[in-house]
């Protein structure tokens, strides 16, 4: 593509008093075209949010800073390969070449799709959807809006199979709604193509009931479904459901999506085993309870129990390494350093992102409250850039704040280990004292559920590790963890 | 000082008002009309704004509010959580800062310049408090008004509202702001006596005339 004139767009000043801005919601992507005064960039101060128009036509080429991320006024965020003319009608061009191609190939599209779509597993959940699409300008590929990406992905789509009318030869949102009316969904019959890029930021991802797709009449044979592998595709490989009475149908969205490929992925590669231990919480308990106003007061965080617990894990993975790790083949990558991955609820529970806390290891308690309290905010509002959710290498769920005793979680690929946190509750107890005497007595007791990898860690690797978080854990060394 | 047209509506349900203010936008982003400000009170809603943690700041499931009359909307200002609803005054000011210093600081500071000068008609003593999320207007430590405002292309939408005589419980249902539980006052709280919206709005249109330089004629019936 022609080098037109490159305009950077900086983050404006929006006000005499105001020196730097926040990043809410990208609007265009790399690689997406723009027109002059469209929007580009939703930013934020404290009070305000503000539409940043872009102030060129051309091409979005680089994004330089991230959803969440607060600048100084006048910095460079995006840069814009501007063309009006001759650049701007070059760089489409590549799509009038895939779309000539397209008739000679729906059929390969569809054979292919089998060994095409398992190949890329993207690292982290969100990683793909937030991407801002590597893709050299010049490699070819048709551009795609993130409309037409969303259209795609949740019906299926192969884009190639969709006649385009955009600049051109460019497939526009019509142009989807156009292939899906006239009943072209006989094309969802194959996986999504590899590099449909999932564009869609999971903030537009609210609406997820959509009028369900015509009925598969189209559907040219069911012959094709056997050979479909359903891990690659566990949406689109079903034909579509309709929803009778008393029934409601819920189209995947793209964190759905994410979570079942990575989970069914997941299972199908780790040697899943669970062990469980029960922990004495009520010597952490009272401290939580004597520390709780001081760490209001002082740091303004609430202090809850996970912090403990992630604390005393990391200090237990310093002595038992194994669990802290990656299997490639037959090595394993055992990790030094604690990328904390902390699962969080997103969407009324309907959802699940696994925000990622670099270098937990060097934390105290604070440091991780924080931590803590800021990423699963992030999460819940969306804001997480692709790198807070990847690189993770052990990870803590909690599903006991809602009261859960027990569980067998899965472990996130590319780890060993994950630590489920249960609910702390009272139960009568059988303590001996020094003397060696019984008594029953009622204490804070919790269950903490560990899901490992046995092609790696075996069971007493794994019970000695947790063995040490409950020793930690019920004889908290306020010098060594604490205040 | 320059015209802009003033639009008063009574008890308006949350989406239709927001209806009307984003046709107003794009008119006035494109030139069509002059500076319009739409002066309302709400039906019982909750609105949460693009810095609201929904399940921080919401204390129920949504069909507790539903049950309670309370509309529960996620819309696109800035600002965390706040509620609107009969009894309070909302203004929703549609202006082209491009005219005014392109300064959206300088802009919410003259929304609670305009909310203190109303309080001052009633000898009350608004004042703003530094920090966080805290963009309203304070009486003592009580928060008697709230600001969110966007802009697009230096056109205002969304704008505040001012607690005049409503029942003060409702903030007790979210965490309104994310401020953890903070008081929140009215001007029929602080004066120990019940007052009617309509007896406030001509003591805030003056006080926005003047903050902003204009005058409001009504807007035609046409626009």
């Amino acid at each position: 593509m022609a080098t037109g004139t490159v305009v950077d767009v900086v983050m404006p000043q929006m006000g005499v008093s105001v020196s730097e801005g926040t990043i809410t919601r990208w609007t265009k992507q790399v690689g997406d075209r723009i027109e002059a005064d469209e929007t580009i960039v939703e930013i934020s101060t404290d009070k305000v949010d503000t539409e940043v128009p872009s102030p060129a036509t051309g091409i979005v080429r680089e994004i330089l800073a991230n959803e969440g991320d607060t600048v100084p006024v006048n910095t460079r965020i995006a840069v814009i390969a501007a063309g009006d003319g001759a650049a701007g009608d070059e760089a489409p061009a590549p799509a009038t070449d895939n779309a000539e191609e397209t008739p000679a190939t729906p059929e390969t599209s569809q054979t292919m799709a089998a060994s095409a779509a398992p190949a890329p597993q993207p690292a982290a959940p969100t990683a793909a959807e937030e991407s801002n699409g590597d893709e050299d300008d010049s490699s070819g590929r048709t551009f795609i809006s993130p409309v037409v990406a969303r259209m795609l992905a949740e019906h299926g789509l192969d884009i190639n199979a969709i006649p385009g009318t955009g600049r051109g030869g460019r497939v526009t949102k019509k142009d989807v709604q156009a292939f899906i009316d006239g009943g072209g969904q006989a094309a969802a019959q194959a996986p999504p193509v590899h590099d449909v890029p999932h564009f869609a930021p999971p903030a537009e991802e609210t609406v997820v009931v959509e009028t369900p797709p015509p009925a598969p009449q189209a559907a040219p044979a069911p012959a094709p479904q056997p050979s479909a592998p359903a891990p690659a595709a566990p949406v689109a490989a079903q034909p579509p459901a309709t929803a009778s009475d008393g029934e409601e149908l819920y189209q995947f969205n793209t964190i759905r999506k994410v979570i079942a490929r990575h989970m069914r992925h997941s299972l199908d590669t780790a040697a899943h085993v669970t062990t469980v231990i029960e922990v004495d919480m009520t010597g952490v308990v009272n401290l939580r309870r004597k520390w709780k106003p001081e760490y209001q007061k002082r740091y303004g965080v609430n202090l809850t129990y996970i912090p403990f617990i992630a604390r005393a894990t990391i200090d237990a993975i310093g002595s038992w390494p194994w669990v802290n790790a990656e299997v490639r083949g037959e090595t394993a990558l055992i990790k030094r350093y604690v990328n904390l991955g902390m699962a969080v609820a997103i969407d009324d529970a309907k959802g699940l992102m696994v925000p990622v806390i670099k270098h937990a290891e060097e934390m105290n308690l604070v440091g991780l409250s924080r931590a803590v309290i800021e990423m699963a905010e992030k999460a819940r509002t969306k804001t997480l850039s692709p790198d807070e959710m990847a690189g993770g290498t052990f990870t803590i769920t909690n599903p006991g704040v809602f009261g859960a005793l027990m569980g067998t979680p899965i472990i996130p690929e590319g780890q060993v280990a994950i630590l489920d946190v249960e609910a702390i509750v009272k139960r009568p107890v059988v303590v001996t004292d020094q003397h060696g005497n019984d008594s029953i007595a009622i204490r804070h007791m919790m269950f903490l559920c560990l899901s490992y990898d046995h092609r790696l860690v075996d069971g007493a690797y794994a019970a000695q590790f947790m063995a040490q978080i409950k020793k930690s854990l019920e004889s908290w060394d306020e010098q060594a963890f604490g205040l | 000082m320059t015209g802009a047209y003033l639009y008063e509506l009574g008890v308006t349900p949350y989406g239709e008002a927001l209806g009307i203010m984003t046709e107003l936008a794009a008119a006035r982003t494109q030139g069509a009309i002059p500076d319009t400000v739409m002066l309302l009170e709400h039906e019982p809603v909750i609105t949460l704004g693009s810095r609201a943690v929904r399940g921080e700041e919401l204390l129920f499931a949504a069909v507790e509010y539903t049950r309670r009359g309370i509309e529960v909307v996620e819309v696109n200002r800035g600002g965390r959580s706040t509620y609107h609803g009969p009894g309070q005054l909302v203004c929703y000011p549609v202006l082209d800062l491009r005219s005014r210093g392109k300064d959206l600081h300088r802009y919410v500071a003259q929304l609670e310049q305009a909310v203190i000068d109303t309080l001052a008609a009633f000898d009350l003593e608004g004042r703003v408090v530094e920090g966080d999320h805290a963009s309203g207007v304070w009486v003592g430590d009580r928060k008697i008004a709230s600001i969110g405002v966007r802009s697009a292309r230096w056109v205002t939408t969304h704008g505040l509202s001012l607690n005049v005589d409503l029942d003060l419980e409702v903030y007790e249902l979210f965490d309104a702001c994310g401020l953890g539980g903070a008081d929140f006052t009215s001007v029929a709280g602080e004066l120990g006596r019940p007052i009617p919206v309509d007896d406030v709005r001509p003591p805030f249109r003056t006080a926005f005339e003047n903050v902003f330089q204009v005058s409001f004629d009504a807007l035609p019936a046409a626009v």
